[in-house]
């Protein structure tokens, strides 16, 4: 079985995510993947996409947590921009000021996806890394 | 009353006050409007501890407020209201708009009543379902251009009656008349204006709808009278927001004025409540910015009920001189804005944050339109899909209390998690059918989501800001037909 990705939490008004990694660069991307699995889900008879669009990715900040937030606020802006779903994530470098990372995405179809929740933003409340035995966990929140 | 925190006390059968005591760093003691019986749902979560942070904000006068709709959110609690002296330092806090700056909702009244939509309802339902873009993705039909776009951003509401898409008199009947003034739409991002470009005349999803709803009770024959309401009459109500471009403009935000603390020697509890002085540079960039948002959601919303104009137009085979679908109020219920008020006899210019709050200014005040100006503010109260949604009035009181704020809908009780997984989506649907409530949504989940089980019930939320005197009961309406993102 593989090693679990994220978990929801409960708020009263929004969705958080606790995310699971064992490096940095592991827990980054399961907290993309985390959160484009709260907005929509792929249907499982769906056809795969031929076409689908790459994108470079670099951002910074000042912090590693404040950067979780800028490289998933990033992402959403994208995928609110180009109406896409990130299907793979590939990151370069990442540093506790800055990441890059390369992005594979398809469009958000009404044929191939579920469509669940519209994430308005990330947010930095009780956001947290933690390094623990099995490497890092992450929490963050979404206003939705 | 005895709560088991000692640092809050009952002032009234209404009000409570959580004392500086509560947490040290506290420059005033919080209020909150709740009774008994919500009290216990207040403490499930840390919606308290929210309230107290506020208080950290320099400048801020009076209290930290908190209205009966109080949920727990991010940086201000949902429900939260906050005012700053501006000449004293004061500060603004994004976190205290939130991400959906000006998120809203007005009120259109019809001159149809209950039986002229009997036996047309399902259709009529259908109709504005598949012409009013919502849910996730959703792209709106007007196309603009981004001169348009930055013509919108300075105009707001203006703007889109310009173009066709309304009347001078709907822009009467708009807070700050769906236009904030001297705003700079060059400091606006790249994404942002990419963001709001196909969105605007879009609903979007999770808690806002559109409804069409039936007038059950009058409380005011008076005022309701004088507003052309009467019991049985079709009404519709619409709440939205900025959309994806004041959701990027907040995020944008929120990010420079993640150094503004340590620049300006600010302690807050919460990076959530990330703040700069009014007049610095930062402070001043957020609130034009903020501004543009502020007149893209009243755009939104504006373009949102021409559209449902026309679908009753072409639905009924009617015009406007029948139909008179006239725009009682628009209201904000996430915005800071300067206003200004007599702090210990001296009137001082404030910074007014009100985060799922409503303005309730009482009769009198100049920023009225005239025809309301005996009667107070209109202020609208949305409820859940099932329930109620009400009609209030701004009272003096709440000038004298609460910055000329009242409550902004029911509030959650549930999560959303919480609601999808203790919830059967068919059977929600079957009792809001058997309740006479038609529903169209395009979300998968929405419908557990926004279910009435997850909320308060907004009939005791509005009941306590009436016996607290902060706003004033004109009327009740009931949903027929509710589209949800």
């Amino acid at each position: 079985m593989s090693a679990k990705k994220y978990e929801q939490i409960e708020h009263t008004a929004d969705i958080g995510l606790k995310i699971f990694g064992k490096d940095k660069k592991t827990l980054f991307i399961n907290a993309a993947q985390g959160m484009f699995s709260l907005i929509a889900v792929r249907k499982s008879a769906a056809k795969k996409i031929k076409t689908s669009q790459e994108f470079k990715v670099e951002v910074q900040a000042d912090g590693l947590e404040g950067l979780l937030v800028s490289w998933l606020s990033e992402l959403l802006t994208l995928a609110d921009i180009y109406s896409i779903v990130a299907t793979r994530l590939y990151v370069s470098h990442l540093s506790s000021k800055s990441i890059q990372a390369r992005v594979s995405a398809e469009p958000l179809s009404d044929s191939a996806y579920t469509m669940k929740t519209e994430i308005k933003a990330v947010t930095y409340h009780l956001l947290k890394i933690v390094k623990n035995k099995t490497g890092f966990q992450g929490t963050v929140f979404f206003d939705i | 009353m005895e709560t088991k925190i000692p640092a809050l006390k009952k002032l009234s059968e209404n009000k409570f006050c959580l004392s500086k005591e509560f947490k040290p760093g506290m420059r005033v003691d919080g209020i909150i409007y709740t009774n008994e019986k919500l009290l216990p749902s207040l403490l499930q979560d840390k919606a308290l501890e929210q309230v107290a942070n506020v208080a950290f904000l320099p400048g801020i006068i009076k209290h930290s407020l908190a209205m009966p709709d109080i949920h727990w959110g991010y940086g201000f609690p949902i429900g939260g209201v906050a005012a700053t002296d501006i000449g004293e330092g004061g500060v603004v806090s994004p976190g205290g708009v939130g991400f959906d700056i000006n998120c809203g909702v007005r009120l259109v009244k019809t001159g149809l009543f209950q039986q002229d939509i009997e036996g047309k309802l399902t259709d009529l339902v259908n109709l504005l379902y598949h012409s009013v873009p919502a849910g996730v993705g959703s792209k709106g039909s007007l196309k603009l251009t981004e001169s348009q776009e930055k013509a919108l951003l300075i105009k707001g509401a203006k703007w889109v009656v310009e173009q066709g898409y309304g009347t001078k008199d709907d822009l009467e009947c708009t807070e700050e008349n769906g236009c904030m003034k001297d705003v700079d739409p060059g400091l606006i991002s790249q994404y942002a204006y990419q963001r709001g470009r196909p969105q605007v005349g879009t609903l979007g999803s999770g808690n806002h709808f559109l409804e069409i709803q039936v007038i059950d009770k009058i409380f005011d024959e008076k005022i309701a009278e004088q507003l052309n309401l009467f019991e049985t009459q079709v009404v519709v109500m619409i709440h939205s927001g900025s959309r994806g471009f004041g959701h990027q403009v907040c995020s944008d935000y929120l990010k420079t004025m993640q150094d503004c603390p340590r620049k300006y020697n600010i302690k807050v509890p919460d990076r959530q409540l990330a703040c700069a002085p009014v007049e610095s540079k930062e402070g001043k960039a957020y609130l034009s910015a903020m501004g543009c948002a502020a007149n893209y959601a009243w755009a939104n919303r504006q373009l949102l009920m021409h559209k449902t104009r026309e679908v009753f137009e072409k639905f009924l085979k009617v015009g406007q001189n029948t139909l008179k679908m006239n725009l009682i109020y628009d209201v904000a219920h996430n915005i800071a804005k300067t206003e200004t008020y007599l702090v210990n006899g001296v009137p001082k210019k404030l910074c007014v944050h009100r985060k799922g709050a409503t303005r309730a200014f009482g009769p009198g005040r100049q920023e009225l339109p005239e025809k309301y100006r005996n009667i107070g503010q209109p202020v609208i109260i949305p409820g859940d899909m099932g329930r109620n949604s009400y009609l209030l009035v701004g009272t003096e009181q709440a000038m004298q209390e609460t910055f000329g704020s009242t409550c902004h809908g029911a509030g959650r009780l549930q999560s959303r998690t919480q609601a999808i997984h203790t919830l059967d989506r068919n059977k929600v649907l079957k009792e809001l059918k058997d309740k006479g409530i038609e529903i169209r949504s395009t979300g998968k989940e929405t419908i557990c989501e926004e279910a009435p089980q997850a909320y308060k019930d907004v009939n005791d939320i509005v009941e306590i800001v009436h016996n607290a005197g902060i706003s004033k009961k004109v009327c009740r309406m009931k949903p027929v037909g509710v589209i949800k993102g």
